[in-house]
């Protein structure tokens, strides 16, 4: 079977230099030239499929990997050279997938992940961008290890970590399982509610009592200012420079802690 | 597969391949495991070893079939691990199917 392999691939060789060799033929108008790299892209688009569906579970619209790979094939397109004698999809395959790793890399988490993940994860990139500048190739992880000062074993997570930054609804169901909305609590209203009633309890304890009166009657009670000025013996004015002040001081408060 | 995969990556990675590298094994694990999980019958134990020596690492993916005239594989499938892994190798004799490639260390890399 190797041999009916051997032989299709042969012919499918000889049709792609023909048209790499259409593509750089000096005397080819621009609108020929224009019509066989459309042709090169067009056959080479399942290639591209295929390629990004290998990212297809990564947290990432399929589409959008599908486009950055289409242009990844045409720089390669662009940038072959027949000559060199080796086959387009040796010098593709490697340009398709640098650019879906370059996306993958650039593209922003979707998932909140813990600082110390993140800086880690900002100190191997910077290690990882430096050396592949200076060694013309992508590092390894002891270099990037050596380079950032981490244990190379931090360096395997974050690289696994990278992967796994794809999220799935909250309501969503796989294998009979319930959905994870479902298994988690609710935030308990009456618990939230004896903290924030702490909280303001302690606060006001900080104001004058003058202070603290008015606060009550006019936020507890819902008195009007001028309701609050007929009842305390103040004028509407002083009631609300008290409140003013009140407020600015409970702010600076709650600010505290 | 995904163990098959994330194993690959870590040997990889102890073998001192570049992490492009790492990421090639990763997906030609990915490719290989799924051309002979589709072609071995029900039931069939595939095994992968690896093996890291000088530098080289080998995977060798194998199983048993029922007949020697199976599906070849998908030609993008075998484009893309021919482009990304060396020696790419596949038989199929006496009821097993075998699949061998091997990455080495890029030269510049001191180990």
């Amino acid at each position: 079977m190797s041999q009916t392999r051997q032989s299709a691939d042969d012919q499918r060789l000889a049709a792609e230099r023909e048209l790499f060799e259409r593509l750089h033929d000096a005397d080819a108008s621009d609108a020929e030239r224009s019509a066989v790299r459309d042709e090169l892209i067009e056959t080479h688009m399942p290639l591209v499929h295929h390629l990004a569906r290998r990212y297809a579970d990564r947290g990432e619209p399929i589409e959008d990997v599908t486009q950055v790979a289409t242009i990844g094939l045409i720089q390669a397109i662009d940038k072959f050279d027949p000559e060199r004698g080796s086959a387009f999809s040796t010098y593709a395959v490697p340009t398709i997938l640098g650019a879906i790793r370059r996306h993958f890399r650039d593209a922003t988490w979707s998932v909140k992940v813990p600082r110390r993940v993140q800086e880690l994860r900002g100190k191997i990139d910077a290690a990882h961008d430096a050396l592949a500048q200076e060694l013309g190739r992508s590092p390894t992880v002891a270099e990037i290890a050596a380079r950032a000062d981490v244990d190379p074993a931090d360096v395997l997570d974050s690289l696994e970590l990278s992967r796994a930054r794809s999220t799935a609804p909250i309501d969503a169901t796989s294998d009979g399982e319930a959905p994870l909305a479902d298994t988690l609590g609710d935030l308990d209203a009456s618990l939230t509610d004896i903290e924030n009633a702490e909280t303001i309890k302690r606060l006001l304890a900080t104001l004058s009592e003058n202070e603290r009166t008015v606060v009550t009657l006019r936020f507890f009670d819902g008195l009007t200012q001028t309701q609050i000025a007929e009842r305390v013996g103040v004028s509407q004015m002083q009631v609300s420079r008290i409140l003013t002040r009140s407020l600015e001081k409970l702010r600076a408060g709650l600010a505290a802690g | 597969m995904a163990i098959a995969r994330t194993v690959a990556a870590a040997m990889a990675a102890r073998a001192d391949l570049t992490l492009d590298q790492i990421e090639d094994v990763r997906l030609a694990m990915d490719e290989g495991l799924a051309y002979i999980i589709e072609v071995v019958p029900d039931g069939a134990i595939v095994t992968c070893e690896m093996c890291v020596a000088d530098g080289i690492v080998s995977a060798t993916l194998a199983s048993t079939v029922a007949s020697s005239t199976i599906a070849e594989p998908n030609p993008f499938a075998w484009t893309v691990l021919t482009a990304l892994v060396g020696d790419v190798d596949l038989r199929v004799d006496d009821g097993s199917i075998r699949l061998q490639w091997n990455v080495a260390r890029d030269a510049s890399v001191q180990a």
